[in-house]
């Protein structure tokens, strides 16, 4: 066998779709359930109503395909590899994003609010990358903000593409998990505009639930260093693709059986291993999908 | 993506009258053509460390064929130098210095065969002429110093890494390693200065960063005018840049250029 990443230490979030078959002796444990308390988040999709556009190969009718650039697939394990040696990838950043440790995961406890949470972890990943200051965001703010204070579901690219408009609020000035209408101030929206995303890949043409990237595409920005907010449909949850990881070399480098995502989750660092997990194979392939390229500079405290 | 290629320039001394005293042959390390730009290169002698004429910065725009390109010769601190404009013939320069060399074209003009480059190849030497209005030249220079004159040194050393986030799945996977290196910001947290607040003054940031409204941040002041290949290195404070250019390939090429500048 030859080279694959190291996933030793990775919490792997669905064991048994693993392709070969090194499986752990915790196969029965579904994995992807949240701790007691929190929620998920992701609006199931009524499919009949709208139909799959997300999965790849299904999305190849807008302009929006030929704008954002890939990488070949022969270069993934190759470029999975230095960027494991070399310590390039997101995770890596994140490590030594808050004055040299590792940056807090984001807690969503209590409502169904991934969507947002998955975006501000975006945000705030892009932010480290830049060489700006931590500051935690509160998908919290975005979300009442959406959705008028109710307690509901959404999608990655509702969260992004308003994050461009509202930005999100800093913790400091809207905490975590509280909907309390009080934060909800012209103080607060404008200190959130130094928190919007300026530039990105969205399918505009795309309503918010169908915005989506083939893998190849996400692959190809998270290879780059362009944080990726992804939704599952199968765990009704929204989350950050952070890295690519190289499964298995049985198969064809173009089979999805070969990767994993390595994702960052909004349920504190408790969950996982410091947040994070592995998604393995065809279930790494979101249902939808946006990309984070940049964001508004502050270097502010925001307190 | 035509590949890069490296001419020759030769660049002559003359007079006030233009009148050619001397001529130094010069290199061009490369051009990158890429995009809608054909890049960014610099002007070196071959013989580096002889140098009675060093920095030079002006701009030159000609028609090369039916097209409109631009040239603009820059120092390390960008500061520009009158220039006559003698099109065809070369340009005239009003003082000493290293150049710097950078050409622009037009979209349109790069979506055309390579052969409307011709201008660039290198059995087409370049001519520049430097007008050298201050004190002439001696025509018998003393032999150079083996030793080359230490580089300017800073104070609040900043460092700024500008891409283009939209093409970085086209960059080259060396220039993606050191945009993405942890082991260069952790470095880089050690070897720059600190803001007021205590903070690293290095950032890497996309060409078309947001800055806060009259924000006098140096790495908005730098991007005000966006560098012509990318990915792009600059190293400064907010009085002057002791250097710019592309981005180095490896993390340690970066961290030498940085402990070459600062004090």
């Amino acid at each position: 066998m030859g080279w694959t990443s190291d996933l030793s230490k990775d919490f792997i979030i669905n064991e048994s779709d693993r392709p070969d078959g090194m499986r752990s002796t915790d196969i029965d444990i579904d994995h992807s359930l949240p701790p007691s308390g929190f929620k998920t988040g992701y609006e199931k999709r009524d499919l009949s109503k709208f139909p799959v556009g997300s999965l790849e190969g299904a999305v190849g009718s807008t302009e929006f395909n030929k704008e954002v650039p890939l990488i070949p697939y022969d270069e993934f394990p190759e470029r999975i590899r230095e960027q494991e040696e070399k310590k390039t990838r997101l995770s890596d950043i994140r490590m030594i994003g808050n004055k040299g440790e590792p940056i807090p995961s984001l807690d969503q406890d209590g409502q169904g609010f991934c969507w947002t949470y998955s975006t501000a972890g975006g945000i705030t990943l892009k932010r480290a990358a830049m060489g700006l200051p931590y500051i935690r965001l509160s998908g919290h703010s975005l979300a009442n903000k959406l959705t008028k204070f109710q307690d509901r579901g959404g999608w990655c690219g509702w969260s992004t593409s308003e994050a461009t408009k509202y930005g999100y609020v800093p913790a400091s000035l809207w905490p975590e998990k509280s909907m309390d209408r009080k934060y909800d101030t012209a103080e607060a929206w404008a200190m959130a505009q130094n928190f919007r995303i300026t530039e990105g890949f969205l399918d505009m043409d795309q309503r918010v639930y169908d915005m989506s990237l083939t893998f190849q595409q996400i692959a190809s920005c998270i290879l780059s260093g362009i944080p990726c907010p992804v939704d599952f449909d199968w765990w009704s949850h929204s989350i950050l693709g952070m890295d690519l990881v190289y499964v298995s070399d049985k198969f064809p480098v173009t089979d999805i059986r070969c990767y994993g995502l390595r994702i960052w989750n909004s349920w504190r660092d408790a969950w996982g291993f410091l947040g994070t997990g592995v998604i393995l194979g065809r279930k790494a392939v979101p249902m939808g999908a946006t990309a984070i390229r940049n964001v508004t500079y502050y270097e502010g405290t925001a307190a | 993506m035509r590949l890069f290629q490296s001419i020759v320039i030769l660049l002559a001394l003359a007079s006030t009258s233009l009148a050619q005293i001397s001529v130094r042959q010069v290199s061009v390390v490369e051009v990158s053509e890429k995009s809608e730009k054909i890049g960014q290169f610099a002007v070196v002698p071959k013989d580096f460390k002889a140098k009675p004429f060093n920095i030079v910065h002006a701009k030159w725009e000609t028609k090369v064929p039916q097209e409109r390109i631009r040239i603009k010769l820059t120092d390390s601190n960008r500061r520009s130098v009158p220039y006559i404009d003698l099109k065809e013939e070369g340009i005239v320069v009003s003082q000493i210095g290293h150049f710097w060399l950078e050409v622009r074209g037009t979209h349109t003009y790069f979506d055309k065969t390579a052969q409307d480059i011709v201008f660039y190849e290198i059995d087409e030497e370049v001519d520049f002429f430097v007008d050298t209005l201050g004190p002439t030249p001696d025509p018998d220079p003393e032999p150079d110093d083996p030793d080359p004159p230490t580089p300017d040194k800073i104070d609040n050393l900043s460092v700024l890494i500008v891409y283009e986030s939209a093409l970085l799945p086209t960059y080259k996977k060396e220039h993606t390693a050191v945009i993405q290196s942890t082991d260069l910001r952790k470095w880089m947290n050690g070897n720059t200065s600190l803001d007021a607040q205590r903070f690293p003054n290095w950032r890497v940031l996309d060409k078309d960063t947001v800055f806060p409204v009259n924000s006098d941040i140096v790495y908005s002041k730098w991007l005000k005018t966006p560098p012509s290949t990318l990915p792009y290195l600059i190293i400064g404070n907010k009085d002057t840049i002791v250097f710019q250019g592309p981005l180095p390939e490896s993390v340690e090429e970066v961290k030498t250029l940085i402990t070459k500048y600062r004090k």
